[in-house]
């Protein structure tokens, strides 16, 4: 399983998010608080400043190293600034059969396209899936698939129902309802299959602009052979995602976070709390969407059910 | 500081509801273990998501119960007094602490360690957690009725609130046990507390419900005669208001639905139907008090698995009412 974190609103300098908080998604990639073990394979994160060229695309860093090794990584997101990110870190399973590259690192954002997808979760038996999935993409954005996962699938797929992926600032609406569809049409493929395995998708998506979240599982409770939730991770065996929103991130009472006010101006989303205290934070609740929208002095947060 | 707490420890111990008819013995035992404390008014009992391993009874003072909201504000939750006792649920699961504890006024107390009160025998006596069970339950029911309230309150119910309206789905029905079936629970919560040999004696001969996905499990306002509990998928219980459904718990496998029926009075305020397709153990009512009352050491571990459950169902039930909470402010 992964880890991800999603920031929307002030901006902010990339190293307050990714490395300053106490659970940042560079320490939970080494001590997660709600995950038994993780097998690290990549590091990805996509940025968007309203300043700089070209603002509409974000830039990317992606690498199958760690982050906590990586000296690049830190010393750039020291200097670089961030209105909206997604950071990622890839955790597989431990077997032969994973493929640990570059290729397959989140987030997924191709050239020329605003939005941007990293995700917490996994398809059960997505080889076998994946060509009734690239069969439901238009053939311009199928070939632009490099790598193997179902988490890039889904981009493709998501993107297919957009109006015009290549055009600047989706509309968060039409985003919400691009990934609704995108996981009914996984449904309707897992049920044509017989697949009935737990699998987790936990997406976060955003054009630097609005960001869409969900926290979603298809036939939740119907788990792998061989899992065993008997311990005290079975808590957390609908996959995690949390959020906090508020105005001005920065260290408030020592932790970084955002700040206690209202109107909301910024938003975290991310697997676990990036705090160590979590009264800032609440949780997404299951089968739910979370929808960014931002408006003339603040961002709207709103929750809803996803009944795909 | 304020000073030590006055009076006899024994003595506050036997007062209790809650260890009435339990040996003094186990009384003695325990007044031996406790440990003193004095906090000055403001002071912290204990803070949210503390480990809840300890018990404490109030000798005098008062101690609010706080739940911290985001933006710094603070939903008080409860007020206690001389001769209360505060995480007593801990004797049930071992949970963090749900809420922040302050003192209002000066205040002493006693506290205990859940482990010695387990260890000293106070959970072994029957009506003790019996009593405690019970008290698990009548939260749970506040718990819901506070989320009922909140919802009232707030009609747009920002959080997990949907359409109340249920899928047209299939029925209920009874089916096989699948091949295999006690290996799988081996390894699932609830039924991990038990081996092959008692989940074939408890509930081999219970029916096996298959609930397709939206289905209605447990009818609104009706006390079902049965617990379900979840084999396979996953069952969640809401709370209705207007044309809205709030969640309190997503049952997954080795969860129970339907705990208020254990209190064999009253309405439940909640409706649970199928969130995915799901298979549900049916154990009757008059079953669970056969296991209970029978006084092994197997009755003891299924009446704590259940009442284990019930915790786990408070903590959920706090989500929505913190989401509420904070959205209506």
């Amino acid at each position: 399983m992964c880890r991800l974190v999603a920031y929307l609103g002030e901006q902010v300098i990339l190293d307050e998010v990714l490395f300053q908080p106490d659970s940042s998604i560079v320490e939970q990639a080494v001590h997660p608080q709600l995950l038994s073990a993780m097998n690290l394979a990549g590091f990805g994160v996509v940025a968007w400043d309203d300043e700089s060229p070209s603002a509409d695309l974000p830039w990317t860093y992606r690498t199958a190293g760690l982050p906590f090794f990586d000296r690049n990584l830190r010393a750039l997101s020291r200097k670089a600034r961030a209105t909206a990110a997604l950071g990622h870190v890839r955790g597989v399973m431990l077997s032969d059969r994973e493929v640990v590259n570059e290729q397959n690192v989140h987030p997924f954002q191709y050239e020329g396209i605003p939005i941007a997808l990293a995700m917490n979760g996994d398809l059960d038996r997505f080889a076998e899936m994946r060509t009734d999935v690239a069969d439901l993409i238009p053939p311009e954005l199928a070939k632009l698939v490099e790598g193997t996962t179902d988490s890039e699938w889904l981009y493709a797929l998501i993107l297919s129902h957009l109006s015009d992926p290549f055009a600047p600032a989706a509309d968060p609406e039409e985003l919400a309802g691009a990934v609704e569809k995108a996981l009914r049409q996984v449904r309707e493929v897992r049920e044509r299959r017989g697949f009935q395995r737990q699998s987790a998708v936990n997406l976060v998506v955003s054009d630097g602009r609005c960001l869409v979240a969900t926290r979603f599982a298809f036939d939740y409770g119907w788990y792998h052979e061989g899992w065993t939730f008997a311990g005290g991770e079975r808590r957390y065996d609908f996959t995690t995602l949390w959020y906090a929103a508020g105005t001005g991130y920065g260290c408030h009472d020592g932790e970084w976070n955002v700040g206690p006010g209202s109107p909301s101006t910024s938003l975290i989303v991310a697997s676990e709390p990036l705090t160590l205290d979590r009264s800032a934070w609440l949780e997404v609740p299951e089968y739910c969407l979370l929808v960014a929208t931002p408006g003339d002095d603040r961002l709207e947060v709103s929750l809803r059910e996803l009944d795909a | 500081m304020s000073s030590m707490p006055e009076g006899d420890v024994l003595a506050a111990l036997g007062a209790l509801d809650l260890f009435e008819g339990a040996p003094p013995a186990v009384l003695e035992r325990l007044a031996a273990v406790a440990r003193p404390f004095s906090l000055a008014a403001g002071e912290y009992l204990f803070h949210e998501g503390d480990p809840g391993d300890r018990m404490m009874l109030l000798a005098s003072g008062s101690v609010e119960g706080i739940l911290r909201l985001p933006g710094g504000r603070e939903l008080e939750a409860q007020s206690l007094g001389h001769g209360a006792l505060i995480g007593e649920m801990g004797m049930l699961a071992s949970h963090p602490r749900r809420l922040s504890a302050r003192a209002s006024v000066a205040t002493a107390g006693w506290s205990f360690a859940a482990a010695e009160i387990g260890q000293l025998g106070a959970t072994e006596v029957p009506a003790v957690m019996r009593r405690v069970g019970r008290l698990a339950l009548e939260r749970l029911r506040e718990h819901y009725e506070l989320l009922s309230e909140l919802c009232r309150e707030d009609p747009r119910a920002e959080g997990s609130s949907r359409s109340a309206e249920l899928d047209d789905a299939g029925p209920v029905v009874v089916v096989e046990r699948e091949p295999e079936e006690t290996a799988y629970l081996e390894t699932v919560l609830f039924f991990s507390a038990f081996s092959p040999a008692e989940i074939e004696e408890l509930f081999g001969d219970l029916r096996r419900l298959e609930a397709p996905r939206g289905a209605p499990v447990v009818p609104d306002s009706e006390q079902g005669p049965t617990l379900l509990i979840v084999l396979r998928g996953a069952v969640e219980s809401s709370i209705r208001h207007g044309g809205l459904a709030t969640r309190t718990r997503l049952a997954g496998p080795g969860r129970i639905v339907g705990h208020l029926n254990l209190l064999r009075e009253g309405l439940t305020p909640v409706a649970s139907r199928a969130r995915e397709r799901s298979i549900l153990l049916e154990v009757p009512l008059d079953r669970v008090a056969q296991i209970t009352e029978r006084g092994d050491d197997t009755g003891r571990r299924f009446g704590r698995a259940v009442y284990a459950d019930v915790v786990d169902a408070l903590f959920e039930a706090q989500r929505p009412i913190s989401r509420l909470a904070a959205a209506g402010g």
